[in-house]
């Protein structure tokens, strides 16, 4: 079987090749699936991946599929290994030093910046706060997916990687967005908002700066909606605000919202879902948006993937990832899009968010 | 107390529901299509001495019809409390005028300038704004202005005269709103007054 790997603690990751693979059916809501993997399986070591489209596949039907792909899939693990970093790399025998790869924005520039002007009109005429807009790119490849996790591990060096093989494609997260992270009781996310080239001057450019403050703030109110609506008898609380987020490539801010709750899975899902920090404020009305303003779906990019035991369970917003079908490798990066934002600066942040990957322009 | 709270398809319902509780015993939730069906009619009388909220949300008083005639059969002695787009629906059904602000505010915050003295331990304090219109014009003999924002002066907290009713510009339920708890108070002791 094909090695699957996902994030675990404390950089160490679960490495498994012994694995059965669920998907849910496309008539099937992806809630029921996930509480008939719990009833079957709920002490097995799960590995879940689920689709941005969630349980709105309507709103997105038209939309342009760039690989088939389950809604919502869940690994059962039979076997599995807890293993460090090099450990997991003994795992991947690889010569291969340097992937060469071309990506190509399956969107072009004009287009991106006529589409954020258009965003600022929604939000000036009072339909919008703030709405996340993203594009794919692809690039020919023919290396294994297990080869390009392990030579972009360094790369990319968010904390919540992942290697899932999937039922039609393998998806490749380098992750650094915490979505959910339940342990006993207690429920947190780590929304991340405020990007800045890793050069610059992070206490200036990002914390002094007052459109990158309202971004990150709108979606804190957000979150903590989300989080209240699972629990209405407690509180979510803000434990951290604005703490930088420093990858090799990029800089961010990110906050911290918790609250404790005996919910299972599927029900903290069902109010949080889409993630807050990929959709927009408000949420409803931003995936509207969304779905006027992008040709493809999104499927896995900015959905969650991540690990589930009893009813503990840690999953990120699957960012900064890659999606391997056949010979074309998929990437996706975005920008929240505010009032204040310049277009020509939102393009770059996309460039940025690219990492350094071979991008044509 | 018990409070109905109309959802606009917001995204900041449940903070506004979970800030209320401490004065309310039960808030429910009821999104704004669904006034059309159960709600209306005998509703308003049945929830006297009841609070009803309505929420922030997306776009504008007028695609909101089905609200703003909701809000105008509700007796007069229905406590009514708006906050931002739910204050722009009450000074609309009053025949006051909703306009767009430049630049629009999302995730901001400014400080209050209270004009009302009851309020006055809220001077000062730095409140969340979100949004994209403001109330423009209204008579000043329906609704008695209690605060303006001190940077740009626009209206932050209105009171009718007649109605029970009062609304807010700013989010009360925000994190970035300072004194929460005073906000509560002051709502409170309006319901009580």
């Amino acid at each position: 079987m094909k090695p699957l790997i996902c994030f675990y603690r404390d950089n160490q990751y679960i490495y498994s090749n012994n694995y059965v693979l669920h998907t849910c059916k496309a008539e099937v809501q992806v809630s029921e699936f996930l509480n008939s993997m719990e009833a079957e399986f709920k002490n097995e070591l799960k590995i879940i991946q689920i689709n941005f489209e969630y349980e709105n596949t309507r709103l997105f039907s038209d939309k342009i599929e760039l690989y088939p792909a389950d809604k919502a899939s869940v690994f059962v693990l039979n076997e599995y290994q807890i293993l460090s970093q090099p450990q997991l790399f003994n795992k991947i025998p690889s010569t291969i030093t340097t992937l060469i790869h071309q990506f190509k924005p399956l969107e072009e520039k004009e287009n991106f910046i006529s589409k954020i002007g258009k965003i600022k009109k929604e939000i000036s005429a009072g339909r919008l706060y703030q709405v996340n807009l993203t594009a794919p790119l692809v690039s020919e490849s023919n290396y294994s997916a297990e080869i390009i996790f392990k030579n972009y591990f360094d790369k990319f060096s968010g904390l919540y990687k992942a290697l899932l093989p999937l039922a039609h494609y393998e998806l490749i997260s380098f992750s650094p967005e915490l979505f959910l992270k339940k342990q006993q009781n207690k429920l947190i996310t780590q929304p991340i908002k405020g990007s800045l080239a890793n050069s610059a001057d992070f206490a200036n450019e990002l914390i002094g700066n007052p459109k990158e403050e309202a971004e990150l703030s709108m979606i804190v109110d957000l979150l903590r909606n989300d989080f209240n609506r699972i629990e209405e008898s407690n509180s979510a609380r803000v434990s951290v605000h604005r703490a930088p987020l420093k990858l090799g490539y990029i800089q961010h801010t990110y906050s911290e919202i918790e609250i404790e709750t005996f919910k299972n899975l599927s029900q903290i899902l069902k109010a949080t879902l889409p993630g807050g920090s990929i959709s927009g404020c408000p949420k409803i009305e931003s995936l509207k948006v969304i779905s006027e303003l992008e040709p493809y779906k999104r499927q896995a990019y900015t959905g969650t993937l991540g690990w589930w035991k009893d009813n503990n369970f840690c999953l990120n917003l699957t960012i900064r990832s890659f999606m391997k079908a056949q010979n074309n490798l998929f990437y996706h990066a975005g920008c929240g899009i505010v009032y204040d934002s310049i277009a020509e600066k939102e393009w770059n942040e996309f460039i940025l968010k690219t990492g350094s990957l071979n991008v044509q322009r | 107390m018990k409070a109905i709270l109309i959802d606009h398809d917001d995204s900041f319902t449940y903070n506004l529901q979970d800030w209320l509780s401490p004065i309310c015993s039960d808030v429910k939730v009821v999104n704004h299509r669904d006034l059309n069906s159960d709600l209306k009619g005998d509703f308003s009388k049945s929830i006297h001495g009841n609070l009803i909220v309505l929420s922030p949300g997306p776009k504008n008083p007028q695609d909101y019809p089905h609200v703003l005639e909701f809000i105008s059969n509700i007796s007069e002695r229905t406590a009514l409390y708006g906050v931002c787009l739910g204050l722009q629906m009450m000074v609309h059904s009053s025949g006051g005028k909703i306009k767009t602000y430049e630049p629009p505010l999302h995730g901001k915050k400014s400080k209050l300038e209270v004009t009302d003295p009851h309020l006055c331990s809220l001077h000062d304090s730095e409140v969340a704004r979100y949004h994209s219109l403001y109330c423009a014009d209204y008579n000043n003999e329906l609704f008695e202005t209690l605060a303006v924002s001190q940077d740009d002066k626009i209206p932050m907290w209105l009171r009718h005269r007649k109605k029970k009713w009062m609304g807010v510009q700013f989010h009360p339920e925000s994190f970035l709103t300072e004194k929460a708890e005073l906000h509560l108070k002051a709502l409170k002791d309006w319901l009580s007054s």
